[in-house]
């Protein structure tokens, strides 16, 4: 086995220095595509990638065809497997059927990108059995956006597994998650929780609804800061809808968490923002110790068997 | 089939002159497929063509509808006449542009252009997504326009939509667009000389570019621009949205409605000189500045209902105008 242009190219030692100036000529034309197909019908073999040729498999794209920057496109319906990512790329489905990558164990998609590397996936249907680890891992990277997305079903009670999305990089990112469906995970729906020592950026949740975990939305720096916007969003039916842990900023606006254990968990000195939401039938609605859940006056938040723990500081107006 | 041997060159000749109104420019609709292939007669959906800049030069009339008939790459385009470029959800329809811009519309001064779900991708070093010179209107709808790259010092590289008109009144319609992971602007309004421009920005999110949405008329003459956000994203940027317009040579208002800027790394909302901003029922949030208003006497004004709060440095530098109320 010969790479040669990121192609593998099965070359018999003894003609290999006859073919030399060959493949060297044909080199180029093996160069790394800025764009590749996988398909259902598709077959990983060098040369794969085009709508006539489709590709197999999402990992041997990333491997073997695909140029930084580039972009993976999904041409039909079919499960595309788990794929580990370390550069710039798109994964991108845009509505030809369920784009399937089912993890049973482990992680369904991992992202070890590097320092300036931004990474899109939109229209998957990530799923784990009820037995794989994790949805979508970002560990590096310096943006993330997860659109049309599905993250469901993913095993386990500790941090670092049974989340959809887990988002837990050292540098400094932006990550954009939009209309995505998060349910049925054994931890959180998605878990923010930059290490200790990172220089985290702010991240957008806009149009999620987070259904059936433990934690709905749970943004849990190890110290250090994290901020959070959330809008348009629903956390239902899990342990907790939204819980911030100290360090942590979350902006909610015009979302819904009912008929969760507790609505909205602001954990000690995190910062929460709260305008134009709806808090219902939770057991609590929100939990609270210090004096640092900022209502904007326009909430409903009743129907719980206990509405409000402690006061909510109500410094903040609209302006 | 026509044996050649039949026909006489002269015969042959006619033949072709007479068909050719209806090979170059003639169909009101036209198909491409990664299938396809561009050759004349092409654009019925069981003989389809392959690029849509081969349809738009050879195949559509003006007015006329390029549809997409199954997911590849399309290749970039220049448009000159009206013209509707449509995906509705077969897959992805791509348009790359590894250098320069992906599609380009110089159209005539009646001409309207539409765009439907596209999905143009500038690989990190394409020069913009969309560039729209001229022409009575423009529609985005259901795109997304990402990693286009800035070049040092010029505002007119690194757009994923790139507004530039010169003259002329024309509509434009951006809607439900991700607009991100540009060196430059999501989307810029970035006009000269004296056009006349309204605009709505809906349901558009704008990510990790250098400015979400900005909106630049230092540059016209004369003219006016009135721009409506609603219910959209400009976040994780440097700047959010960026208004910077003189009064005196070209009007210059923008409303911003139900719609958030946040983690930005320098400002959610910018203003200077003197524009109108009308800001009502947004979230400012988690950016270094909330509202930097740079206009004096104050033409940023505040509806009472925004949440401008959490900001690093401050939340809003240099007081908002409260003249106006709902009503």
């Amino acid at each position: 086995m010969l790479a040669l242009g990121g192609n593998h190219l099965t070359i018999r030692p003894y003609f290999f220095a006859a073919f030399v100036p060959f493949l060297l000529a044909l080199s180029p034309a093996h160069a790394l595509s800025n764009r590749a197909w996988v398909s259902g019908h598709g077959s990983d073999s060098a040369g794969c990638g085009s709508p006539g040729a489709p590709c197999r498999t999402l990992q041997y794209v990333h491997d073997n065809v695909i140029a930084a920057g580039g972009e993976i496109d999904i041409l039909d319906p079919a499960g595309y497997g788990a794929v580990t990512i370390s550069k710039a790329v798109s994964i991108v489905n845009d509505g030809v059927g369920a784009a399937g990558v089912q993890a049973a164990s482990g992680n369904a998609i991992t992202i070890n990108a590097g320092a300036s590397d931004v990474v899109t996936l939109r229209g998957l249907d990530i799923d784990g059995l009820g037995t794989g680890d994790n949805g979508i891992v970002f560990n590096s990277g310096a943006g993330l956006t997860v659109v049309n997305c599905v993250v469901r079903h993913f095993a386990g009670g500790g941090q670092t597994t049974g989340n959809g999305i887990l988002i837990q990089p050292s540098g400094a990112i932006g990550f954009l998650i939009s209309n995505v469906v998060a349910s049925d995970n054994g931890w959180t729906g998605i878990y923010y929780g930059p290490p200790s020592g990172s220089s985290a950026r702010a991240g957008v949740i806009d149009r999620v609804t987070a259904v059936n975990n433990s934690k709905g939305i749970w943004v849990a720096p190890l110290s250090g800061a994290a901020t959070v916007a959330l809008s348009n969003s629903v956390m239902n039916n899990n342990g907790v809808g939204i819980e911030a842990t100290p360090g942590s900023t979350v902006s909610i606006d015009s979302s819904t968490m009912s008929n969760n254990d507790i609505g909205l968990d602001a954990y000690g000195s995190a910062i929460v923002l709260l305008g134009r939401s709806a808090i219902t039938a939770n057991n609590a609605g929100i939990q609270n110790t210090a004096n640092t859940v900022y209502t904007y006056g326009d909430n409903r938040i009743n129907g719980n068997s206990t509405d409000i723990a402690n006061a909510l500081n109500t410094t903040d107006k609209p302006q | 089939m026509i044996k050649p041997s039949l026909l006489g060159a002269t015969t042959l000749a006619s033949l072709f002159l007479a068909l050719s109104p209806v090979m170059a420019g003639g169909a009101n609709r036209a198909w491409v497929s990664g299938h396809g292939s561009d050759a004349a007669g092409c654009g019925a959906p069981s003989n389809p063509c392959r690029t849509l800049q081969y349809v738009h030069d050879n195949v559509i009339a003006a007015g006329g509808e390029i549809d997409i008939l199954d997911p590849a790459g399309y290749g970039a385009v220049t448009i000159n006449k009206a013209l509707s470029i449509v995906n509705d959800g077969v897959g992805t329809a791509g348009v790359q542009a590894a250098s320069g811009a992906a599609i380009t519309i110089n159209a005539g001064a009646g001409d309207v252009v539409a765009l439907r779900g596209l999905n143009i991708d500038g690989l990190g070093t394409g020069t913009n997504g969309i560039v729209f010179n001229s022409g009575g209107g423009l529609t985005i709808v259901n795109c997304v326009v990402r990693h286009f790259a800035y070049a040092s010092g010029n505002f007119a590289t690194g757009d994923g939509i790139l507004i530039r008109p010169t003259s002329g009144s024309m509509s434009l319609l951006i809607s439900n667009v991700i607009a991100s992971d540009n060196g430059y602007a999501g989307v810029a309004y970035y006009p000269s000389g004296n056009p006349s421009v309204t605009g709505e920005i809906d349901h558009v999110t704008a990510v990790n570019n250098q400015i979400g949405l900005t909106f630049d008329s230092v540059n016209a003459s004369s003219g006016s621009a009135a721009f409506a956000v609603s219910d959209s994203v400009a976040s994780n940027n440097a700047g959010g949205i960026n208004v910077d317009g003189v009064a005196a040579s070209a009007a210059l208002t923008v409303s911003v409605d139900k719609s958030s800027m946040s983690g930005n790394s320098d400002y959610g909302l910018a203003a200077q000189d003197t524009p109108n901003v009308l800001l009502g029922r947004s979230v400012l949030v988690s950016n270094r500045y909330g509202v930097q208003n740079f206009t004096s006497p104050s033409t940023v004004y505040t509806y009472g209902d925004n949440r401008i709060n959490g900001n690093a440095i401050m939340d809003v530098s240099g007081a908002l105008n409260t003249a106006d109320k709902p009503q």
